[in-house]
């Protein structure tokens, strides 16, 4: 038998390399097919061996020639290497399994209610304020023009607190029963003008029904200057609540009474389940009592210790709840206070 | 307040439909609730006083519409025959709290039904006819809003009425049938030997008029508002009458109402006036109040002449004269509007008048603060709130007001602040704590079938007579679970949470001391700086069976204060790190009874400040582990902040670090 030109040879080896390794599936096979081509006994071994039998021409022909095999082998090597390696089929991971939730946190429906409010009125130059729950009778009656004895305070029944009072000139001590008080504190401390917004719990001898709680919230606001008008509080009020309750929001505005304001109104918002026509959600009245406001009474002024002939100003204060049940569909106030994951977990 | 409007159409005959005049009342601060069978139901504002009468209401439906008001005549009656002998004595003990007393003597009345046309009016405004004499009582209170009583004559005792206090325990059954005991602070209608009324409140039984009265004692009288609510209120008694009197019932309507009774009581009753004993003042004018035009139209944001606020009050009833200068008005309200007192109490009415709803909006130009005064607590809480969301946990809101068995179950029952006057037990105390509050929302999400609970509630305790903010963390069943695998809730799982809130809020760290409470069991005090802060720990299971819940939960509640200084304290942040650190493993086993944070507290001691990061990665018990003993396994990275540290260094720091566990702890190296 003729051997076989190693040139020859080379040049078959060459070919059949690429197909096997071009097939070959697995890392394995690579490994077996790279001692075959390349190993100490493969065929490129032997013509190796060979080549210092070689005249001296045909010798470095055939060296270059086995260099550049081997090195080609070694690429095809390391390139299949590279694409079994590669991630596999698709299917090798379910991508529609759910993936890992975190434990997902939430600010409470009051909470997220009030800071809406506050994030409309801010901007508009208002500050935020607060001041205790347990408060003094002075506080919450008698320095906002509602005297003892009086039908006014009727208004406002109010749960009295079993301690002694640290200040007995300042009358017994109270769960407010608004967030008014806030506004004494604040002037008291404070020189006009001054505009504060004040966000709180409030307390009032209300049975629980699927409207009344006697713990809610409220948010007050009070501006104080020398020359802002009654016209004023409409403006800003129709202003907010258009905000709050969308573009198309109706206002109106109603004389009312509070002892702490004079002129006292009552805001009401058109109706948004019915339009105005009359509906169960308005109470057939077409209008929905939104909040209390007015221009400051002089008195509220006298008992600050401002010039009430200098000053002038309003005040205003809502139920953070009843916007909440508004804005959500809620029906049942004492849903606010359940704490009840499936009520909470939607908002 | 019912306002029957055939009955209304007799003093001002307006041609509104009842849905367009009810909507004028309401727009006017007569809030219209309802309108059935042609009767308004009107809401009446305390200081409206006057308008507890159809009169009244009449009145103001006349301003608002610009009508005329027509009133009853009541001086057609019978000629008055005033025979000496039989002229009741009246006398006032107390003027102030009784100015005017008028008593009409009538004879020869005979009782009976009342007419159709008042038994249907009474009917229609929800007072029940009872018969002539009580009707027309009623009637004319409705009428004009004065509260009248009929006397038999016969049944008072010396036919003498003397308005004068109570005595110390005295007794009166009243109309309702409930005997009553008085004190010297009531005001009451005597005759000559005992109380007959409790005054401006209520008749009592044996003076009434019964079927066989003939004589009639009418009284007509003005009550101090004050002295009659602090008696209602003391008696639990409120009627018709008591609730004009505290509201204030207009001073010249005393002598017009009687008149009016009698002439009624004349016409429908047939009888005859003996005599009229009118003891007391006359009311006084009511003061002038000075009105500045152009405050009133500063304080409004409107423009009003001098003239056109004459017009507007006119219509109201007040006189108004102008002192030299035009736009400085001296206005003189009517008698019935006792409300009008101040210079602003005539700016509502010229809004009113005007129509709020033309008030034209403008938009307020407010003045920028003086001086911020820094974050309010409110913005603060705000972020703490936001903070505990992100950290997975879910706001509550729980009632400030609980019941004592509430607190009895977590061992808070004594030294809470109660209410003086509770709605009911359940709601009877304020809470001292928010860990019976959290307990109850972690109840009710389990009762419902909730498989984790991870809640939390900021918010005011009262606690030793003090409000105080605390925030409150609860956490119940699986932490975390995906098909992957579950964590549970834990002891470590809390404190984890109050670490990484500390860390965030206020770059800072907890220390936890083995600590129980009312309602811990293996719990910690939380301790930041050597303060404690708070509580943590898991609820004692006596608690959980008495609530019914059925596994494991943990609380931690801790004060606001305190980490609302700790935010205020917070230092700068540190810049990264720009050399790299050497990471060394650890691995030693030790006496299972080593508290973890004295190992880590030597290894932070021995490596200093080059002690970059030391974290516990495994702890061990079990096979292969000696009992007693467990295996810890840190990863530690030593660092210098100047160079970088040499291999050989770090292993010599290592070394150090692993000699000082053996030689403190006897914990040996694996």
């Amino acid at each position: 038998m003729t051997p076989v030109p190693p040139a020859e040879e080379l040049e078959r080896l060459r070919q059949e390399s690429a197909a096997a390794l071009s097939q070959a599936r697995t890392v394995e096979e690579l490994e077996q097919l790279r001692v075959k081509y390349l190993g100490r006994k493969s065929r490129l071994a032997g013509i190796m061996k060979g080549l210092s039998g070689l005249p001296g021409e045909q010798r470095a022909e055939v060296g270059k020639g086995a260099n550049l095999f081997k090195r080609e082998v070694e690429t095809q090597l390391v390139a299949r290497q590279a694409a079994l390696a590669a991630p596999a089929s698709p299917a090798a991971i379910d991508v529609t399994l759910p993936g890992s939730a975190l434990p997902h946190g939430r600010l409470h429906p009051v909470t997220q209610t009030i800071d809406e409010i506050l994030s409309l009125l801010i901007p508009l130059g208002f500050e935020v304020a607060d001041g205790p729950e347990m408060e003094f009778e002075y506080y919450n009656f008698d320095a906002l023009n509602i005297p003892k004895d009086h039908p006014s305070r009727e208004s406002f029944d109010t749960f009295f607190i079993d301690l002694p009072s640290p200040d007995p000139s300042k009358g017994r001590l109270l769960l407010r029963s608004h967030t008014s008080p806030v506004q004494i504190r604040v002037m008291e401390r404070r020189a006009p003008p001054l505009a504060i917004v004040v966000p709180g719990k409030v307390y009032r001898p209300d049975p629980l029904d699927p409207s009344h709680s006697f713990m809610f919230h409220q948010v007050e606001g009070l501006l104080v200057d020398d020359r802002t008008s009654f016209a004023d509080l409409k403006g800003l009020l129709d202003r907010f609540l258009k905000s709050l309750f969308g573009a198309n929001t109706t206002t109106r505005f109603r004389p009312h009474f509070f002892p702490f304001t004079e002129p006292s109104a009552e805001v009401d918002i058109a109706c948004s389940a019915c339009g105005g026509s009359g509906c169960s959600t308005c109470g057939r009245k077409g209008w929905l009592e939104i909040m209390g406001c007015g221009m400051v009474h002089p008195n509220v002024f006298k008992a600050v210790g401002y010039d009430p002939r200098r000053v002038q100003g309003f005040a205003f204060g809502m139920g953070v709840e009843r916007i909440a049940m508004l804005k959500h569909g809620i029906t049942d106030i004492r849903w606010f206070f359940e704490n009840d994951l499936r009520f909470l977990e939607q908002f | 307040m019912k306002v029957p409007l055939e009955w209304l159409a007799d003093y001002v005959p307006t041609k509104l439909k009842p849905e367009a005049l009810a909507e004028r009342l309401t727009m006017a601060g007569l809030e219209v609730t309802g309108i059935e069978h042609d009767v308004l139901d009107l809401e009446i504002t305390p200081n409206r006083a006057d308008c507890l009468s159809i009169i009244g209401v009449a009145r103001e439906v006349a301003a608002i519409t610009g009508q005329r008001l027509q009133l009853p005549s009541a001086a057609a009656r019978g000629s008055v025959k005033t025979s000496k002998a039989a002229k009741p004595i009246i006398t006032i003990e107390d003027a102030t709290g009784c100015p005017r007393y008028i008593g009409r003597l009538i004879t020869g009345v005979k009782v009976g039904p009342s007419p159709d046309w008042m038994q249907r009016r009474l009917t229609a405004a929800g007072a029940r006819p009872i018969n002539n004499l009580v009707d027309i009582t009623n009637y004319v209170l409705l009428e004009y809003g004065q509260p009248l009583h009929a006397f038999d004559f016969s049944r008072l005792a010396g036919g003498t009425i003397l308005v004068r206090r109570a005595r110390a325990n005295e007794k009166i059954t009243t109309l309702d049938g409930v005997a009553r005991t008085l004190t010297p602070d009531a005001l009451v209608i005597a005759d000559a030997e005992r109380a007959v009324a409790v005054a401006g409140i209520m008749g009592g039984v044996g003076s009434e008029v019964t079927g066989r009265t003939t004589t009639v004692l009418l009284e007509s009288a003005q009550f101090d508002p004050v002295l009659v609510r602090r008696t209602a209120r003391k008696l639990g008694l409120s009627s018709d009458s008591s609730y004009r009197f505290e509201r204030g019932v207009d001073p010249a309507g005393v002598e017009t109402a009687s008149a009016r009774a009698a002439s009624l009581i004349a016409e429908l009753a047939g009888g005859a006036e003996q005599a009229v004993v009118d003891v007391g003042r006359k009311p006084a004018a009511h003061a002038a109040i000075a009105l500045d035009a152009a405050r009133a139209n500063r304080w409004l944001g409107i423009r009003l002449d001098p003239p056109a606020i004459r017009t507007s009050l006119a219509r109201l009833s007040c006189r108004v004269a102008s002192s030299g200068n035009s736009g400085s008005l001296r206005v003189i309200p009517p008698s019935f509007r006792q409300d009008l007192t101040h210079e602003v109490d005539l700016y509502e009415e010229l809004a009113r008048i005007a129509g709020y709803d033309k008030i034209r909006s403008t938009v307020p130009r407010i003045a920028p603060p003086a001086a911020a005064e820094g974050p309010t607590a409110y913005e603060q809480l705000r972020s703490l709130r936001t903070l505990c969301a992100e950290l997975g946990l879910v706001e509550t809101i729980s009632w400030s007001l609980l019941s004592s068995s509430d607190l009895a179950r977590c061992g808070m029952a004594s030294g809470a602040a109660a209410l003086a006057n509770p709605l009911s037990q359940d709601h009877a105390l304020l809470r001292p704590s928010l860990v019976p509050g959290l307990l109850q929302a972690v109840r009710r999400n389990l009762t419902h079938g909730a498989d984790v609970v991870r809640i939390f509630e900021l918010g005011d305790v009262v606690a030793e007579r003090k409000e105080q903010a605390r925030l409150g963390i609860a956490i119940s069943g699986v932490w975390l679970r995906d098909w992957q695998g579950s964590r549970p809730s834990d002891f470590y799982r809390l404190s984890g949470l109050v670490q990484e809130l500390l860390r965030r809020w206020g770059r800072t760290s907890a220390q936890f001391a083995a600590a129980s409470g009312s309602w811990a069991s293996a719990g910690a005090s939380i301790l930041v700086g050597g303060q404690r802060i708070g509580l943590a720990g898991q609820v004692q299971p006596k608690i959980l069976q008495e609530l019914d819940i059925e596994q494991p939960v943990w609380i931690a509640e801790l004060s606001v204060p305190p980490l609302l200084e700790l935010r205020r304290r917070a230092g700068g942040v540190t810049a990264p790190a720009t050399v790299p650190p050497v990471r060394r493993d650890l691995s030693i086993v030790v006496g299972a009874d080593v508290p973890f944070e004295q190992i880590r507290d030597t290894i932070r001691q021995i490596a200093g400040a080059k002690a970059a990061r030391v974290e516990l990665v495994d702890r061990y018990t079990g096979r292969q582990i000696p009992a007693g003993k467990c295996s810890l396994t840190f990863a530690l990275e030593y660092r210098d902040a100047a160079r970088t540290l040499t291999a050989e260094e770090a292993d010599a720091l290592h070394q150090q670090v692993g000699a000082a566990l053996l030689s403190r702890f006897g914990a040996a190296l694996r």
